[in-house]
């Protein structure tokens, strides 16, 4: 428990400290706003060509669409908000040989590489994410309950884990592999799937993107909880989904520091 | 050692050998790491699986009548193509390099060497390009055999002035591109922090140049606009023209259009180069 | 005032006798790709590679005691660092022991890593675009020092080494001497009971250098931290460390005292004579060793150890000498002819 407290003191430190940081550059700051706006719009606009051309895609109208749109939107933020840049920065410090005073640091080396950097921008961000969804739910006549946003949000917490999972351990190939980058694009390509309902995949497809790719439990799960379109099995699944890839990561870490070159630039 | 004697025959052969040097060291620096390379290739489809499914989905919704003349065949076709000319067309990397290179000061390393910097820079991104053309050149065929196997998604054989106009078109995709990402790069001699305008960039040529949404299916008033700007050579005409969506006669219309573009844009880095140049001595680097 | 920590001994009687740092026939191997000369190459890589080993560390052992400034000596690339990381828990070693404190550095256990430090001086830990005291302050919590023991510590370092006006600086506009004083506070900051130190004075300018340099040997001398420390300026070597080791090609090749260097490796010493009344010629001279510098006052041979008394006392019998010195080689240039020759013996 106290390990706990620390962790958590040390979490707020490195926020704080990047929040230090970015306050030097708010120019950047607020054009990343503007930015992430304008990818948000663009997702609507495609959305919104498709239907104007149709009622509904795979069952679903347009405004549950939105709201899937929407929670993809905010999972996708936080996650980059905590972790993107870090999975980045990873493949550098490992393949550059920066990963040695981590190494040499008394704390759980995957917690130091992890979280070093976060992203305000994107959480911002997140936050217009919540509001596209709440807007869609007016929309569609959906109330909330209390219960139900707690189970949401532990759903997205539960969601963003196993993209950073995901992502790390793509990062942390590189330490066989010796260059990833390509395989980082994985990220957009695989955030792709989530976007969409996953009915309009066929059955084997669909199944892959529930188990060993699961970008539809990423961004499905808490979407259908929220418009009531799930079934009540799915949501333990991705809960024990998260914890068994976090417990890989772990693994995979200790794994590849074996083959830390620690080269010197 | 072995550098200055290599360097000093190069010279001596012919005044682009440098530019062919650059150009195989940076293929080189590619191979090496051959996983990260197959992983490029071989994911770069995978959002095209997701847009098939999409848009199936939504053909199915109305019936599978076509949007504005594209059959779902022809929407998928179309994203298809479209990898071949994004493949011209989008030099990734290049606006920002450049405009670290001007903001680092980097730059002074290559104004004093007796090279044209814009001419450094078209040879080492288009060694880039070269390996992925070349593996381009292995896995499109296979994209290709299993669509027409999967459900004869090709309706239209091109004639011989539709290949010969896609093949010009797709230089005229690269030339664009890469002076676009020029012109944008150039701009960090006046502005200092121009990173995430670079993405603003990026995704407006997205949307522009038909990647994301084809011009034609867009409202009427959007596409009118889109049609008369440079970034539909990097995607949207290529694809249009090798499917038999441009009729004949406006082959060469289309075709001048762009080449109208690609000559502004080379007016344009070259006069922003020379402005900018001035600027950057004057402070310093 | 840095105070002296009680020695370990006092709870395990055993460690009493046991070196602090033991490391037996360590050696670190590293495969890489063997590549073609050409773009020809390069494709031939994407399909069959070759493999070359490179023995960064072969079979190096020594051993340190508490208290201890160690220099470690070797050219670029002879496996200083490969070692020092190794003993770190950075680098997995490919084969033989090495033992920190008692721990094996390759695990990584929190409790050995709260007593050492590692400063690299090619390598920076602070945070680039934030004042340097937010790093440290981020060390203090991530080791888990006491707040009282944090002021105390900062205080005194920032004091001795003249950086407290820079505390509120950004790093990025520190001077590479500024930053690395704060790179080694920032590694002090815990009090570890060994320090690593990789080429702390690297591309420093000779002010920084030294100001570093005696840092470190009060320090050494203050706290008894046991330092193992590599560097290829000799001064610093020869400024801090009474035992250095020396390895190049990834093998150990001499243990001992700075000074022992030189009767180890040298088999000459230098002969400086005085003349009164004008010089001697070159022949004359040649006949005792080679003649490194003739003028008609002074000269200077290079003669074998075992003949140097014989020789000296022709000379004085011979000529007609003023005065006579009898000299080792210079260090610097023993060891220089060390790592050009490779293993001398």
């Amino acid at each position: 428990m106290a390990d706990f407290k620390k962790y958590l003191r040390l979490t707020a430190l490195m926020m704080k400290n990047c929040l230090v940081r970015e306050m030097q550059f708010k120019a950047n700051f607020l054009v990343r706003l503007f930015t992430e706006m304008m990818w948000l719009v663009m997702q609507f606009i495609y959305i919104g060509v498709m239907y104007g051309q149709t009622g509904q895609i795979a069952g679903w109208t347009l405004w549950e669409m939105v709201v899937l749109a929407g929670t993809n939107y905010v999972i996708s933020q936080l996650f980059e908000a905590l972790f993107y840049d870090n999975c980045m920065r990873l493949i550098d410090q490992i393949r550059q040989g920066d990963l040695d005073f981590n190494l040499v640091k008394p704390i759980n080396t995957q917690f130091l590489v992890s979280l070093r950097y976060t992203d305000y921008a994107s959480i911002v961000n997140s936050s217009v994410g919540i509001g596209v969804v709440l807007f869609a739910l007016g929309k569609l006549g959906i109330g909330v309950t209390a219960g139900g946003m707690v189970l949401f949000a532990a759903l997205v917490a539960n969601s963003i884990l196993i993209y950073y999972s995901i992502l790390f351990i793509l990062s942390v190939w590189t330490f066989w592999i010796g260059r990833s980058n390509n395989l980082m694009e994985l990220y957009w390509q695989f955030g792709q799937f989530s976007r969409y309902p996953g009915e309009i995949y066929p059955w084997l497809l669909r199944r892959l993107l529930q188990t060993l790719i699961p970008m539809l439990i990423v961004s499905n799960v808490p979407a259908g909880v929220l418009i009531h379109k799930l079934q009540g099995g799915l949501i333990l699944y991705g809960f024990t989904l998260g914890a068994v890839f976090l417990a890989l990561t772990a693994w995979i870490w200790q794994a590849g520091l074996k083959h830390y070159r620690s080269a010197s630039s | 050692m072995t550098t200055s004697i290599s360097t000093t025959a190069a010279a001596r052969k012919s005044p682009l050998h440098k530019y062919w040097v650059i150009l195989s060291t940076r293929t080189q620096e590619d191979m090496a790491y051959r996983a990260n390379y197959v992983f490029g290739a071989i994911f770069r489809f995978l959002p095209l699986v997701t847009m098939i499914f999409l848009w199936f989905a939504v053909y199915a919704g109305r019936g599978m009548a076509p949007i504005n003349g594209m059959t779902f065949k022809d929407m998928i076709v179309y994203n298809t193509l479209m990898y071949i000319a994004r493949g011209f067309s989008s030099v990734p990397g290049t606006m920002s390099d450049i405009s670290k290179d001007i903001k680092d000061g980097q730059l002074n390393r290559y104004l004093i060497k007796p090279m044209d910097y814009f001419g450094y820079q078209v040879m080492y991104r288009l060694a880039h390009k070269l390996v992925f053309w070349y593996i381009a050149l292995l896995t499109f065929p296979f994209v290709f055999w299993f669509m027409s196997l999967s459900g004869h998604y090709f309706t239209h054989w091109p004639s011989f002035w539709e290949w010969l106009s896609f093949i010009v078109s797709l230089a005229i995709a690269f030339c664009i591109g890469i002076q676009f990402c020029f012109v944008i790069g150039t701009l960090a001699f006046w502005f200092l922090e121009i990173s995430t305008f670079l993405f603003v960039v990026m995704m407006l040529e997205f949307f522009m140049s038909g990647q994301l949404i084809p011009l034609n299916i867009l409202p009427q008033a959007m596409h009118r606009v889109l049609f008369l700007s440079p970034f539909g050579y990097e995607g949207y005409w290529p694809c249009m023209i090798l499917m038999g969506k441009v009729p004949q006669d406006q082959l060469l219309p289309v075709l001048g259009r762009g080449l109208l573009w690609t000559g502004i844009f080379y007016g344009i880095v070259r006069m922003m180069w020379k402005a900018g140049l001035k600027r950057y001595s004057a402070v310093g680097g | 005032m840095i105070t002296n920590r009680p020695a370990e001994s006092t709870h395990k009687g055993i460690q009493l006798l046991m070196p602090i740092i033991e490391v037996g026939n360590l050696s670190k191997i590293y495969r890489t790709q063997k590549r073609l000369p050409g773009l020809a190459g390069a494709v031939q890589g994407l399909f069959n590679r070759q493999y070359t080993e490179v023995r960064a560390v072969d079979g190096v052992s020594f051993n340190i005691e508490e208290g201890e400034l160690v220099g470690f000596l070797g050219p670029n690339g002879a496996g200083k660092t490969t070692t020092l990381k190794m003993l770190s828990g950075i680098l997995y070693p490919t084969s033989g022991t090495a033992r920190v404190m008692g721990f094996t550095p390759s695990e990584r256990k929190n409790e050995y890593r709260r007593q050492f430090a590692l400063v690299m001086g090619q390598k920076n830990q602070l945070w680039w675009d934030l004042p340097a005291q937010e790093s440290l302050f981020l060390n203090k919590e991530i080791y888990g020092v006491s707040d009282a023991d944090y002021k105390e510590t900062l205080e005194e370092m920032t004091e001795l080494l003249q950086v407290k006006h820079l505390l509120g600086i950004m790093v990025r506009e520190l001077s590479l001497g500024e930053r690395m004083k704060f790179e080694l506070i920032a590694s002090l900051l815990h009090r570890p009971r060994v320090l690593f130190l990789d080429e702390p004075t690297i591309g420093l300018d000779v002010v920084a250098q030294k100001n570093i340099r005696e840092f470190i040997k009060d320090y050494n001398r203050r706290t008894k931290t046991t330092i193992l420390l590599t560097s290829h300026y000799m001064n610093d070597i020869q400024a801090l460390c009474d035992r250095v080791v020396v390895i190049n090609h990834g093998k150990k090749i001499f243990d001992g005292r700075l000074e022992a260097v030189v009767e180890r490796f040298s088999q000459a010493k230098l002969i400086t004579v005085a003349f009164k009344n004008g010089g001697v010629s070159p022949e004359q001279l040649a006949a005792f060793g080679k003649v490194l510098e003739n003028t008609k006052v002074k000269a200077v041979l290079q003669v074998p150890r075992e003949e140097v008394k014989k020789a000296s006392n022709e000379i004085l019998s011979r000529f007609d000498v003023d005065d006579i010195n009898i000299e080792e080689v210079p260090i610097e240039e023993v060891i220089e002819k060390v790592f050009k020759g490779g293993e001398s013996s």
